[in-house]
């Protein structure tokens, strides 16, 4: 059986490849760029022993990452598809260029469903399988920055609250967590409001419920909170904080 | 420059403290998307007691997220990392193989880039050499050369460049390392008397040839006949001794930061001498032989962290120096006079017998090895003084990577090495891309 990341090469997918390798997971690792991908996949085979295969494409081009990947897969057994893939842009704020704009809702949402999309034949003949989205805390409310990162990521939300709702008698666990500040690169030397999480406790929090979560949660916990709050904020007030 | 975030960064030793932007990438494009000609220096574990990591008035690219292990052959022990690989995890993968690294220093999250910047030395220096001769090949990315596979053998000369580089000659990305097969996994230490410092250098030539093991401690606050007297530690694997130690990623962790937590110097003038008493007591209390696990051994440092963190807020000095064999006399008669008279605490003494030859600034030649660490403060500053024209005056060298005040004028005399790794540097790369605070004070 076999256990996909798309996204794998650093920060949280890079931490749920290594928690999986060590858990004796046999691994396809999937990101942009094979330099990465390749000593990841030599380092979790050195120390773990783990089964590890990997694609270099990028997710900017949604069906040939459907494509590739499902082509390298034929015949495996999946168990799961995790999509600790995103990213955004410094200047997304209402005036990125169209081409910036396809690649954030690229990477952000339409690959994941077209990925998901290919595999979900195989998923629901199996019956079982797991489906892990990754959401942002950035997507809680819009807001003036990072404005197309957080649509996709709400159009990401919303596709995953479909895809449970389709698969509920199928055997199939799907979850969506929502992401709080992660000590990743994207994060890094930024003032925050909460400290970031390293991705290695939460890859291990995902990892110890890939079984049991179903629908969202917020990671760490606490965002949870925070989301409530920012939710229940009335106009006046939220129009007023610059974040 | 994009995504650099402004930090403060300090030297092991807490000599050097400075604000700079720091990078961590963690993809091999992020190396590629410095523009190429902003001046950098590649930091690991940042160990160094000098400040080589950082400083130089560019950026800092954190290397530590490049740790992982590209191949290793447990038929024979060829083992090819990124740089950014602590020892450690080299340890925890290559021990129940039955290979560790024959040369590599005390403490577990020094990383093999770092290593190879210092080609530092490890528990038996006479016998074992420098970090270089572990390092089959080396890959080296410079902007103006892209990337570069140094081999061991090649005519070049940037290999030889890199070892002992202080990273200056590029961002060393990964390395093919040889590592040593273990005869055992336990290792029995063997203590002896040492009465006079004077008797040191004999001693350690009688026993160095066979140990797997082998450094001095001296106490420096005894004064008089006294003077230096301590103990030798010889150790040897024992063969065919199995069974598990603890794991790397066990340890007490500390780095440049966190050392400097506690705020109050507590091994200062009016405890150093009892620190040293009580020390001495405490070994002289133990059996004469003692056997320890591998872990304990390779990385001694690891169970002793506490120790660097009671020098508190202010630091310590470390000054550690090569002198010839021939010089040992005068040398233990100048210490033993100057702190006879300036009674300067100096918590650690020990020596290690060295042979090699030396070429650049690379820690590295024949003779005696003399390790001194004492508080950072007013006392401490005039014995480093003193110590350089000691040092100049034998013939001997100081160490660059151990020192974060050492002086160019020092360096410029002690090394012949100094002219012409300059200028091999200067070759290799006229725009001097990679500086650090090292760099600039020494004038490389």
């Amino acid at each position: 059986v076999t256990w996909v990341i798309v996204g794998a090469s650093a920060g949280l997918g890079r931490s749920l490849a290594e928690h999986l390798a060590r858990d004796g997971g046999s691994l396809m690792l999937v990101a942009r760029d094979e330099r990465d991908l390749a000593p990841l996949a030599s380092d979790l085979t050195a120390q773990h022993g783990a089964r590890v295969r990997f694609l270099a494409q990028d997710a900017d081009d949604p069906p040939a990452l459907a494509d590739r990947l499902h082509q390298s897969l034929a015949g495996d057994e999946v168990e799961g598809l995790l999509f600790p893939v995103g990213m955004n842009a410094a200047s997304d704020e209402g005036q990125l260029d169209p081409a910036q704009v396809d690649r954030l809702v690229n990477v952000n949402f339409v690959a994941i469903t077209c990925v998901i999309g290919r595999f979900l034949p195989v998923l629901l003949r199996q019956r079982r399988g797991v489906v892990v989205g990754f959401g942002s805390i950035a997507a809680i409310r819009g807001r003036g920055r990072n404005v197309v990162y957080s649509a996709a990521k709400r159009a990401l939300e919303s596709y995953f609250e479909s895809l449970r709702h389709l698969t509920e008698r199928e055997g199939l666990t799907v979850v969506f967590y929502v992401l709080g500040y992660l000590d990743t690169n994207l994060a890094f030397g930024q003032k925050l409001l909460l400290p970031p999480a390293p991705p290695a406790v939460v890859a291990a929090k995902v990892c110890r419920r890939l079984y049991e979560a179903r629908g969202k949660h917020y990671l760490p916990g606490y965002w949870a909170i925070v989301a409530l709050l920012f939710r229940a904020m009335p106009w006046w007030l939220f129009k007023r904080l610059r974040f | 420059v994009t995504g650099a975030f402004v930090d403060d960064m300090v030297s092991f030793d807490g000599g050097t403290r400075l604000r700079q932007g720091l990078l961590r990438p963690d993809r091999y494009r992020d190396l590629e998307s410095l523009p190429a000609d902003t001046p950098r220096i590649v930091r690991g574990g940042g160990y160094s007691y000098a400040a080589a990591g950082f400083g130089g008035g560019g950026v800092v690219q954190d290397a530590r997220a490049f740790n992982r292990i590209i191949a290793f052959e447990p038929d024979t022990g060829v083992l090819e990392c990124e740089a950014g690989t602590p020892l450690g995890k080299i340890f925890d993968l290559a021990a129940p193989h039955g290979w560790f690294l024959p040369v590599q220093p005390g403490y577990p999250s020094i990383t093999v880039g770092g290593c190879i910047a210092a080609d530092v030395h490890g528990k038996n220096q006479f016998r074992d050499g420098a970090f270089r001769r572990v390092v089959r090949s080396i890959r080296l990315f410079h902007p103006r050369h892209g990337v570069l596979v140094l081999e061991r053998d090649e005519t070049g000369g940037v290999f030889e460049l890199t070892c002992g580089g202080l990273g200056l000659t590029g961002h060393i990305l990964s390395a093919r390392l040889q590592l040593a097969r273990l005869v055992g996994t336990r290792v029995r230490v063997t203590r002896r008397r040492i009465d006079r410092f004077e008797d040191t250098l004999a001693l350690l030539h009688d026993h160095a040839a066979e140990a797997d093991l082998i450094y001095t401690w001296h106490s420096f606050t005894a004064h008089g006949e006294d003077f230096g007297r301590g103990f030798l530690y010889d150790g040897r694997f024992v063969p065919g001794s199995g069974g598990n130690g603890p794991r790397a990623q066990s340890v007490v962790a500390i780095d440049a930061r966190t050392r400097r937590r506690l705020g109050l110097q507590l091994l200062n003038r009016a405890t150093t001498g009892t620190f040293n008493a009580a020390y001495e007591l405490w070994q002289a209390a133990q059996p004469r032989e003692h056997e320890t696990d591998l872990f304990s051994f390779l990385f001694p440092v690891a169970r002793k962290v506490l120790y660097f963190a009671l020098f508190g807020r202010a630091g310590f000095h470390e000054y550690q120096m090569i002198v010839p064999a021939e010089a040992f006399g005068d040398l233990a008669a100048a210490l033993k006079a100057h702190l006879a008279r300036h009674r300067t605490p100096v918590t650690l003494a020990s020596c290690k017998l060295f042979a090699g030859t030396r070429r650049y600034l690379r820690f590295d030649g024949t003779g005696l090895c003399l390790a001194l660490d004492f508080p950072r403060g007013e006392a401490g500053a005039r014995f480093t003084v003193f110590l350089d024209s000691l040092v100049r005056e034998l013939h001997g060298v100081p160490n660059v990577v151990k020192d974060s005040r050492l002086p160019r004028e020092v360096v410029a005399a002690c090394y012949s090495g100094y002219e012409p790794f300059r200028e091999a540097l200067r070759a290799h790369d006229p725009s001097r891309l990679y500086r650090s605070e090292v760099s600039e004070r020494l004038a490389l």
